[in-house]
This record gives structure tokens, sequence and C-alpha cells, in this order.
């Protein structure tokens, strides 16, 4: 990382602004079709904390709260001592098969976003099939105008859907076996 | 400069049959829905509850505010950074200004010809011309001015900074600031009451809700709503509010006589921009996340149903022509 991000980046996290946030939120959805029934597909994310069990990105969770709304994760990235996103559920719903939550906490250089929510869920196809959704609503990494290419709104997009499309592969593959 | 023809606007058959019975078109209640992911207006007919046309306009709308004198419409793109005007009956752009380095939040002024634009990352409103889009001069506010509100009178200009976490009171008259009201945190959306003697403002990262009695300039209530509020109308026969919670997806029912929150009605996604039709008695919800418009029959609080615009529907202002 270069010098000059470092600062900007230090700036970000640390200025007195640091809950300004750019002018546009932006979003991200992807989804896959799973080859199982929506039950099996639902079982491999149903649990908050299950994410490193299936995200290939995330070395580790460590929740608290269980599945219940104020639930949280601390999630470390890539491999043991990584870098980590702290994470808060915000409503869940067993029955319709989504979940709700937020980041609280976040690291710029991995995941250039602030207020970032997302919705993951289930949906039953009706033919022994599943789709799962996952989308998110972000502003980009860095607040104010001008923002350097490492953390303006095509960043931040494109590290949300990228750990997305990596994540339901993940969950497919599973929930195929 | 104006008419950026390569902007072609998409007629649709509908709104070009309004266009040949003119009466029929200037009695119609309209919603003017700005689409953030579209760079696009939807135009809505109210009396049918469904789009009549998509008007193309520059990147990132997101503020709206009407002028139903001259029957013009005007946009704040925030990414091309552009003020926008539409002819509200031929739903074509008629002009479009350079508007600082963030244009968001916009209100206008019928009687005077004004129209006010926050530049979020300037830090001063921009004042222009309505129909020549001509700047008139500027106004330094605190960080990041978000929502705008004039009083019904035109007289006092409401400006909700958001990194200040106030709500600034400037004179239109002479521009100078008479008073800055301290609010929760993270002011966006703030609107004035139809005798102008209150301001309501939407604290997002307090969640609440702030209520300003603008005569002796200093906070009078709060109420806590939902996660994430974000902009307010006031339904003044029944002296309620109405409150867009993003994080929830849901819309809180203040009311403002029994001082407590009513209910809250469930809507689509990261609800934004919220409007009211006092003639029909109806609010419109745009739900940023999931690209519709949720109406709202404000007396039985009942969702009448949901109209699909475009991508990333925000409506950030009043977006109602009646």
């Amino acid at each position: 990382m270069s010098r000059l991000l470092f600062v900007l980046l230090a700036a970000a996290a640390c200025s007195g602004s640091a809950f300004a946030h750019g002018p546009s939120r932006q979003k991200v959805t992807e989804s896959i079709v799973v080859a199982a029934p929506a039950a099996k597909t639902w079982a491999v994310v149903a649990d908050f904390c299950s994410i490193a069990e299936w995200h290939p990105g995330i070395a580790k969770c460590i929740g608290t709260g269980g599945n219940e709304a104020g639930a949280t994760r601390v999630l470390t990235v890539g491999e043991e001592g990584g870098p980590e996103i702290h994470e808060e559920l915000l409503s869940y719903d067993a029955a319709q098969m989504t979940y709700k939550y937020k980041i609280t906490q976040t690291v710029l250089e991995i995941l250039p976003v602030t207020t970032y929510s997302a919705f993951l869920s289930v949906k039953d196809n009706g033919d022994d099939t599943s789709t799962v959704e996952w989308r998110a609503g972000f502003y980009r990494g860095y607040p104010n105008n001008n923002p350097p290419p490492e953390l303006n709104d095509e960043a931040a997009v494109k590290a949300v859907r990228g750990s997305y499309v990596a994540g339901l592969a993940a969950i497919k593959q599973i929930a195929e076996q | 400069m104006c008419c950026r023809h390569a902007r072609a606007l998409i007629l649709t058959v509908p709104i070009a049959l309004s266009l040949l019975c003119g009466v029929a078109a200037a009695e119609a209640g309209r919603a003017f829905i700005t689409n953030q992911g579209a760079d696009s207006v939807t135009v809505i007919d109210l009396e049918q509850g469904s789009v009549i046309g998509t008007i193309a306009v520059g990147a990132d709308p997101a503020g709206v505010a009407v002028d139903a004198r001259r029957r013009l419409i005007f946009v704040t793109s925030a990414k091309s950074a552009e003020l926008t005007a539409i002819d509200a009956d031929t739903a074509r752009v008629v002009n479009t200004a350079p508007a600082g380095l963030g244009p968001l939040g916009i209100a206008c002024d019928p009687a005077t010809g004004r129209v006010y634009v926050a530049d979020w990352h300037g830090d001063l409103i921009r004042v222009f011309d309505a129909m020549t889009l001509t700047p008139r001069g500027q106004y330094k506010t605190g960080r990041a001015p978000s929502g705008l509100a004039l009083t019904p009178d035109g007289g006092m200009l409401l400006v909700a900074n958001r990194d200040d976490n106030d709500v600034q009171v400037i004179s239109t008259v002479d521009g100078l600031t008479v008073g800055r009201v301290a609010v929760g945190k993270a002011p966006f959306g703030v609107t004035a009451s139809s005798d102008g003697t209150r301001a309501f403002v939407a604290n997002v990262q307090s969640s609440e809700v702030t209520v300003i009695d603008l005569v002796g300039l200093q906070p009078a209530q709060t109420f806590p709503v939902g996660r994430m509020p974000y902009a307010i109308v006031h339904d003044a026969r029944r002296e309620r509010l109405f409150v867009t919670n993003q994080e929830d997806s849901t819309v809180s029912v203040i009311d403002l006589e029994e001082r407590q929150e009513l209910a809250r009605i469930g809507v689509g996604d990261y609800p934004e921009g919220i409007g009211f039709s006092a003639r029909l008695r109806r609010i419109y919800v745009a739900n940023w996340f999931s690209n519709s418009v949720s109406v709202i029959d404000a007396d039985s609080l009942e969702v009448l149903g949901d109209i699909a615009t475009g991508d990333g529907s925000r409506a950030f202002g009043n977006f109602i022509l009646e």
C-alpha cells in the first residue's frame, strides 16, 4: 500500500467526520441457483456465524447472541490473525429464510465501504432447487469529494460483489454435496 | 448550457396522449421520482397509480423539487453535479446547469422563482433562477448540507447540516443566518409545517425526529423512530408525521398531538424520499433498494400498493405536483 493511500485511509478512519459519507449509496445484488431444496441450502447459512464455514475469504468467526437481533460476529479475513470486520444482526426470520445485518467496523483496505447493511435470503424455487440472494447497500470508503481510486464508488462495489460471488459459489458447492 | 439532445426523452404512449389532452394533463397529480442507478426520473400519474413516462437526466439523480406555478421540476444529480429543469407537462428536459461539487438537497420558491441547492461537498447553498438556472448567489452553511425546506411563505430556508448535527435557518430576504438549532446525530431530511411555525428533521444516526420551534429557534420535542430515518412529510389535517426508516424498511407515523408513534408501516427496502398528496390523502414512498414506490393511505395507514420505478429510487425532496 502506498504511503499516500495509508495517509488517506488513516484520515478517513480517524477524522472527526468519520460518519460522513459520499452523496450516493451503492447497491449490490448477487444470487445463485442451487440444485438443492431450500431447507438444505438454508441449513448451510442459517447460523449467523456460519460464514467462516462456507465463505472462502473468512478464516474465523466469533459470535455472540446467536441468531437474535442484536447478535454480533467478528470476522477474521483471509487467515488467522488477519484484519477483522465487525457485524451486527439487525433482523432474523427463519420462516422466511432471511436475515439482515450491518457492518459496525471495517478495515478499508479490504472492504472499502461505510454505512453498509445487507440481506442474505434463500428462496424455494418449487422444483427441489433454491436461490440464494445476497444484497447490500453501502457508501464508498472515502467520504469526501474526489475519492482516490481505491476508495471510490466503483472500488466499493467491486469489493462487495467479489466477496458475494465467491461466497455464493461456496454455498452452492456445499449445499449440493 | 441547456438541452442535452443526446439524453433523449423516453416518451410513453399514455403521457403522449395526456399531452394531446392538455386540460387533463394540467389537472392530473403527478409524482417525479429520481432514480439514482438509472440516471432517470420516473413520472407517475397519481390517480392511475401507474408510470406514464421516464426522463433521462444526469448521473446519480437524487434531489427533486416542484414549482407548481411554472410547472417545472428541478432535479439534482450528485455525480454529474448538475441541476436539471424538466417541463412537467411535456416531460422534457428544458435546462441544465452545473451546480457545484455535490448537489443533493433542493427546494424552490414559486413566488420568487428561486431554486436553492445544497452542495454536499461545498458546504454551501447555491441559489439559481428557476427559468434560466442562472446562479443568483450562495449562502455558507455548516458541514455536509443535505435536506432543504422552505417555510410556506418562502421567508426562511431550513438546512440540515448533516455533519454538524444542526439545522441552519437562513433568511431568504438577505441571506443571513438567523439561527442554528442543535438536533440529533446526522440530520438529513427536513420539512416545515404548513403554518411555518415548526420544522421537523430526521436524525439518521440517532434514529429520532426532532421538532424545531421556528419562532423560538430551539428544539421543542424529540420522537424516537425506526433505524436510520431519512425524510419526513407532515399531514397538517391530522397533525401527523410520516417518516421513512431506511434500515428498517418501514414508515413511522407520529401523532404530534398524542405525542407518540402510532404505527410503523412496512414498505419496500431502504425507503428514502417521501411525498404527500393532501388532495388524495396518500403518502408516496420511494424505495431505494426495491426500485419502487409504496403508496400508503394517509388515513387508514394501509399500504395500497407498490409501483415499479427505476433503479435506486430516491426522490429526496418535494416530488408531488398537483
